[in-house]
């Protein structure tokens, strides 16, 4: 059964989306963050991600020595906050170039479009 | 008193998050569950509280329960904490992995069911309980099969993950080029042919010219060399003819590969034709013998050209054009 369209621009929206989160999760990470207060602070910006989605990434970029960990007990349970590592912050200063310079390209791409659509009635 | 119901509401949505937290973590690396499954907890009922607050009430069971399917199947959300690995069958040979599993049970099970059914072979069981002993026998005993494929698949996976950088580059097949002629090789193949017509030739000639138990033993039939032999003759030149073309031009082309299979079906009919023509040797030994081993022949050339006729199939062809 052919898949609907409407399926198909949500699926390939979620792809689009998944391709930044981690840019979008590191950028944030300047400071330290637990997973729910950079969930907020994502979506506050604009940036809704998935809890199901953000939490699991934040350990598996710890793992990869992007991120550093540590508990800490504020005014609340004990939270494991979350801050970028040395590589970290390397990987951050390259994917911001790698961003910049595909959204350059994509806008080239696509940017007659929003003038169009804006002509035709 | 009025703190109560309160707490006695939020006392399940808690411990569902925690029966979560712990189906998640199981099936996670040991070392990893305590940790993950502590931030886990954590992290769920922040959001629950979160939840509760902005729909001004009380979080609930139905609350909780949404959350955590919403945070996904314990399944998919272990399987995110973990990077990502290099799975055992690759996408690109999952479909022929399935044909494989398929084709290697249907056959055992084509050979071994008729067999059990009509009692010709020998299994424990009365007449009427065959089926059901076959199925415990060869019937589920055909399962090695794909157990067998998916240990393959494990340790191609393991060489693959030892030595990504040496396996990542393609690398073309040897025979590339099908075209292409190996001439020592066929060379080779020519000195053979040349051998075993010499042997033929000479045997025939020590048969005809001495008289003993053995030369009577490998003695021609009379109609045999009257009839069939010299077309096999004809034959062999034809063939040899072919070979010295091929190895002097160092290329298959069109024409030769017509010639080639046209070669290939004669030596088909001839060698049916030697099997039920008539004897070839008077002594009956040499006579089945010789037969037998032809009949392998035609065999082993009909799968030859089967699978010629499949790698002519696999190349790329235009596609057909579509009109309007």
């Amino acid at each position: 059964m052919a898949e609907r369209p409407e399926d198909a621009t949500a699926k390939l929206e979620q792809e689009l989306r998944r391709g930044v989160i981690v840019l979008a999760a590191l950028s944030q990470l300047r400071s330290a963050q637990y997973g729910y207060s950079l969930r907020q602070a994502l979506a506050e910006q604009g940036m809704v991600v998935e809890e199901g989605t953000l939490y699991p990434l934040l350990r598996r970029l710890e793992g990869q020595g992007l991120l550093a960990s540590e508990w800490r007990i504020e005014d609340g349970p004990p939270r494991r906050y979350y801050t970028l590592s040395p590589e970290g912050r390397k990987l951050l200063t390259d994917l911001t170039q790698s961003w910049r310079s595909l959204v350059d390209t994509v806008e080239t791409l696509i940017g007659d479009e929003p003038a169009k659509r804006r002509k035709s009635p | 008193m009025s703190s109560e119901p309160a707490k006695h509401e939020t006392a399940r949505p808690e411990a569902l998050i925690e029966a979560y937290v712990v189906d998640v973590i199981r099936r996670l690396p040991r070392k990893q569950r305590n940790d993950v499954g502590f931030e886990l907890r954590a992290l769920l009922t922040e959001s629950l509280k979160g939840r509760a607050a902005d729909a001004g009430r009380v979080a609930d069971e139905a609350m909780a329960l949404e959350l955590v399917r919403e945070f996904g199947q314990p399944d998919d959300v272990a399987a995110r904490y973990h990077t990502p690995g290099a799975p055992i069958i690759p996408p690109a040979h999952t479909r022929g992995f399935v044909w494989m599993t398929i084709v290697g049970v249907a056959l055992q099970w084509s050979v071994s069911l008729p067999l059990a059914v009509t009692g010709k072979m020998p299994l424990a069981a009365p007449e009427d309980s065959r089926f059901a002993a076959w199925w415990l026998t060869y019937g589920l005993g055909a399962f090695w099969w794909p157990g067998f494929l998916v240990s393959m698949m494990m340790i191609a996976a393991a060489v693959r993950q030892a030595w990504p950088t040496s396996l990542a580059a393609w690398k073309p097949s040897k025979p590339f080029d099908r075209d292409h002629i190996n001439r020592p090789l066929l060379g080779l193949g020519l000195a053979a042919a040349l051998a075993g017509i010499a042997i033929w030739v000479l045997v025939a000639w020590i048969v005809v010219t001495f008289d003993n138990p053995f030369t009577r033993a490998l003695a021609f039939d009379g109609d045999f060399l009257a009839t069939r032999a010299p077309v096999l003759l004809i034959y062999w030149a034809a063939g040899i003819t072919l070979l010295i073309v091929l190895i002097i031009e160092g290329r298959w082309r069109h024409l030769t590969r017509r010639i080639d299979l046209a070669l290939k079906l004669a030596s088909i009919v001839l060698m049916a034709w030697f099997v039920f023509g008539g004897r070839i040797f008077t002594g009956e030994t040499a006579d089945q013998t010789t037969k037998g081993a032809l009949a392998l022949i035609i065999v082993l050339i009909l799968g030859q050209l089967a699978f010629d006729a499949w790698r002519l199939r696999s190349r790329i062809r235009p596609p057909q054009a579509q009109r309007g």
